[in-house]
C-alpha cells in the first residue's frame, strides 16, 4: 500500500543521492503515476535543486488526471527513486506505468526490479547539434524568462517584453524602466495542442513520456505577449479566452543541464470581478 | 513602370521523397532551363547566380551558392546563396533582378533547392524549427506547425468559421496537384479524410500541412530589353515587393494577418500598377491550409474572414473566378523550402505562355506568386505578365 512513510522514503533517497560523489552516468526515469495520491508537497514542489542534487517534478492537475513524475540524477539515484515510486504503488491497481525510451534492465534497488530511461547524454545528443538557444542567450534572457521582465521607455512610454535594451517603438536604450509585467491571470489569445510528430526534437522525451502538450499565446498586460507550453491541465483544455496562472516549470535538458521556463497553468482562483 | 526583368526559361525537378541528391537536383533544373529557352543560351553568358536553399539537414550550409556554378558548369561565376527560410526563392529572385535593373548583368539564374529527406524524421523536426524564433517559440515547444496552429486557433475563433474552410483548402489543392506531373502528392482528397486525420497541431490536422520534399528549381531572367534575343514569349516581371516582420509572434500586435506579405503586395501592385482585378490566377505560399485563407486576405482579395468563405465557394479551384495554386501548391505539390518561390515563377511560366497542360488556366495573362518565410517573418510578392 501506498504511504507517507514511502514517499518520505523517495525524499531522503534522493537527498542521499544528491550526495553521492559527481561522475555517475546521470539516468533520466519516467513514470507515469495513476494520481497524484499521498505523496508530500515537498516531493510534488518544482522547486529546482542546487546544482548536482536530483531535479525532479510532478503534476499537480487533481486525481483525475494521468500525472507524470519525471527524475533526473545519476544512476544509483534513478534507480532508489524508481523502486521507491514502484513500492509505494505495488499491489495497488493502477499501478505506475514506466514509459520513456527503455534502456535493458540495469540493477536492481531495494529488492525491487525497475527499467532505467535512457542516459541524459543520450537524449543531449540529438539536440546539440545545429540551431538551438545556446546557453549565454538563455541566461542573458532569464529575467525576461523567469520574471517576465519587460522595460519601459521613458522617452515614449512604451512597454517592451522581451527585454532587449532597446525601445521597440522608438528605438532609446537611455534610462529603460524595469517593469515586472503580470505572472498570473493572463489572457489567452491562441491556443494550439501538439500532437506527436509536431514537436521540436529536444521535446521527444517528453512526448515519449507524456504525449500530446497545449501550447498558448497568452497576453501578460496590454499588448505584452508571451509563448508558453501549459501544464497540469489535459491539454486541449485551456482555450482561447481563458485566463492562465504562470509557474516556474522544467523545459528540457540541454548541455547538461535542465532549462526552465514559465509554462501556463490552469487559473488557481478565479480573480475578483471575473467571470 | 516599365518591367526591368522577365524569364526566358525555367526548369524544374519533380518534387517528392527523391534518390537524388542535391547537386543532381539543381544540375536536373538549370539543364531543363536552359533547355526551354526557344532560342538558345549559352551557359557562359550567364552573369550571376543566385541560389535559395535553406541548406536543410546541414549537406553544405555555408558556401552552397559555389555547388550552383559548378553545376551550372561555370565555376568562377559570381554567386550567392540566399536564405529567407521558405522565402529563399522569392528573395532570390528579387536579388536578381535587381542585379539586372542595376545593369551589373544582362543575364541572371536563379534556383532554389532543398533536399529534405536525407536525414532521419526526427532530425527532419529539428530542422523544421530552426527558421522561428527560437528563444521563446521554440523553448515553448513550437514548430512551424505549431506557431501556425495558434494562429488558425485564432483565425477560427475570431471569425467563428470551422474547420471546413481549412479542410477545402487541401482538397482543392490536392485536386489540382493531381493534374501536376511533378507533384509530391497526385492523389485527391476529400474533405473528411482532411478533418478526420491525426492532429499535428489542433486545429491543424496532418492533411492541413505541406510535406517534406525533395526538389528544385531554376529560372533564367533576363534584362526586359534583351528578353526577346531568347524567346518571342518572355513572361516579364511586372512588379515586386518584399517585406518583413516581429520574428517571434508573441511581438506581433495581430496575429492572423501577417504585415510582410500586405506590405510586400502593396510594393508590388504600386510597382506593376494594375489592379486586382486583372490577375489570372494566384500562387500562394500554402505551407499550412490555413496559410492560403491569410493569403487572400493579406494580398488584398478579401476582407479579413472572407477568405473561408470565398475558398468555400469554389471561386479558387482551377476553374473558379479567381484560380489560387493550378499547381498543387505547397500542399500538394510539396515544399522542398529553398526551392518553392522559384517553383511558383516556374508555374507562371508555363501558365503565362498556355503551356501548363492539364492544368492551364484558360486565357492566363498575368499572376502573382507569394512567398512567406516561416509564420510571416519574410515575404515577397511578384506580379508577371505574358511578354
Amino acid at each position: 500500500m501506498r504511504s507517507e512513510g514511502a514517499a518520505k522514503g523517495l525524499v531522503a533517497a534522493l537527498d542521499r543521492a544528491a550526495a553521492l560523489p559527481p561522475g555517475n552516468p546521470s539516468v533520466v526515469v519516467l513514470a507515469e503515476m495513476p494520481s497524484r495520491g499521498s505523496l508530500p508537497s515537498e516531493v510534488t514542489g518544482n522547486d529546482p535543486r542546487p546544482d548536482g542534487a536530483v531535479a525532479f517534478w510532478f503534476g499537480e492537475g487533481g486525481g483525475t488526471l494521468p500525472l507524470s513524475l519525471a527524475l533526473a540524477g545519476d544512476a544509483p539515484t534513478g534507480l532508489a527513486a524508481a523502486a521507491l515510486i514502484h513500492r509505494a504503488h505495488s499491489g495497488r491497481s493502477p499501478g505506475p506505468r514506466w514509459v520513456g525510451d527503455w534502456g535493458p534492465l540495469q540493477g536492481t534497488t531495494a529488492g525491487t526490479s525497475v527499467s532505467v530511461a535512457r542516459t541524459l547524454e543520450g537524449s543531449l545528443a540529438a539536440v546539440s547539434e545545429g540551431a538551438y538557444v545556446p546557453r549565454p542567450r538563455y541566461v542573458e534572457n532569464l529575467p525576461s524568462r523567469w520574471r517576465f521582465m519587460a522595460e519601459e521607455c521613458p522617452a515614449c512610454g512604451t512597454t517592451t517584453f522581451p527585454a532587449r535594451g532597446r525601445c521597440r517603438r522608438c528605438g532609446g536604450s537611455e534610462g529603460l524602466l524595469s517593469r515586472r509585467l503580470p505572472r498570473d491571470d493572463a489572457l489567452v489569445i491562441a491556443a494550439t495542442v501538439i500532437g506527436p510528430g509536431g514537436q521540436p526534437t529536444e521535446f521527444d522525451p517528453q512526448v515519449a513520456s507524456l504525449g500530446p502538450y497545449e501550447v498558448v499565446l497568452a497576453e501578460l498586460a496590454r499588448g505584452q505577449r508571451v509563448t508558453l507550453q501549459v501544464a497540469d491541465a489535459a491539454p486541449g483544455s485551456i482555450r482561447i479566452g481563458d485566463r492562465v496562472d504562470t509557474l516556474l516549470r522544467r523545459l528540457y535538458p540541454q548541455e547538461g543541464e535542465w532549462r526552465y521556463g514559465r509554462k501556463a497553468v490552469p487559473r488557481r482562483s478565479p480573480a475578483p470581478g471575473r467571470t | 513602370m516599365g518591367a526591368k526583368a522577365a524569364i526566358v526559361g525555367a526548369g524544374h525537378t519533380r518534387f517528392g521523397a527523391l534518390d537524388a541528391g542535391p547537386r543532381a537536383l539543381l544540375r536536373n533544373a538549370v539543364d531543363a532551363a536552359f533547355a526551354s529557352v526557344d532560342r538558345g543560351a549559352e551557359r557562359s553568358v550567364v552573369d550571376e547566380a543566385y541560389l535559395a536553399s535553406l541548406g536543410f539537414g546541414g549537406w553544405q550550409i555555408g558556401n552552397s551558392a559555389a555547388v550552383l556554378a559548378e553545376e551550372l558548369g561555370q565555376p568562377g561565376l559570381p554567386t550567392t546563396h540566399i536564405e529567407n527560410a521558405c522565402a529563399s526563392g522569392g528573395f532570390a529572385i528579387r536579388a536578381a533582378v535587381a542585379a539586372l535593373g542595376s545593369g551589373a548583368a544582362d543575364l541572371v539564374l536563379v534556383a532554389g533547392v532543398e533536399k529534405m529527406t536525407d536525414v532521419p524524421s526526427g532530425r527532419r523536426r529539428y530542422w523544421l524549427g530552426v527558421s522561428g524564433d527560437t528563444e521563446w517559440e521554440r523553448l515553448a515547444g513550437l514548430t512551424f506547425a505549431g506557431v501556425y496552429g495558434l494562429i488558425a486557433s485564432r483565425y477560427l475563433s475570431d471569425h467563428r468559421v470551422g474547420p471546413e474552410a481549412l479542410a477545402e483548402v487541401a482538397v482543392k489543392n490536392h485536386e489540382n496537384g493531381a493534374l501536376n506531373p511533378n507533384a509530391h502528392f497526385r492523389k485527391v482528397l476529400r474533405s473528411d479524410q482532411v478533418l478526420r486525420a491525426p492532429r499535428v497541431a489542433d486545429p491543424l490536422g496532418l492533411y492541413d500541412c505541406c510535406p517534406v520534399s525533395d526538389g528544385a528549381a531554376a529560372l533564367l531572367l533576363a534584362r526586359a530589353d534583351l528578353a526577346r534575343r531568347f524567346t518571342d514569349t518572355p513572361v516579364y516581371l511586372e512588379g515586386l515587393g518584399a517585406g518583413s516582420d516581429h520574428l517571434a509572434v508573441q511581438e506581433r500586435p495581430e496575429l492572423t494577418r501577417f504585415v510582410a506579405s500586405r506590405r510586400a503586395a502593396e510594393a508590388a501592385f504600386r510597382a506593376a500598377d494594375v489592379d486586382r482585378g486583372r490577375i489570372s490566377f494566384l500562387e500562394v505560399h500554402d505551407c499550412f491550409t490555413i496559410a492560403e485563407l491569410l493569403a487572400l486576405e493579406d494580398l488584398g482579395y478579401a476582407a479579413p474572414g472572407e477568405a473561408a468563405e470565398i475558398t468555400l465557394s469554389g471561386a479558387t479551384r482551377r476553374t473558379g473566378r479567381l484560380p489560387v495554386n493550378p499547381d498543387g501548391g505547397l500542399k500538394a505539390k510539396g515544399h522542398p523550402i529553398g526551392a518553392t518561390g522559384v517553383s511558383q515563377a516556374y508555374e507562371v511560366f508555363l501558365q503565362l505562355r498556355g503551356a501548363a497542360g492539364a492544368r492551364q488556366v484558360p486565357g492566363a495573362t498575368r499572376a502573382l506568386t507569394h512567398n512567406v518565410g516561416g509564420a510571416g517573418a519574410t515575404a515577397t510578392v511578384t506580379i508577371f505578365a505574358a511578354g
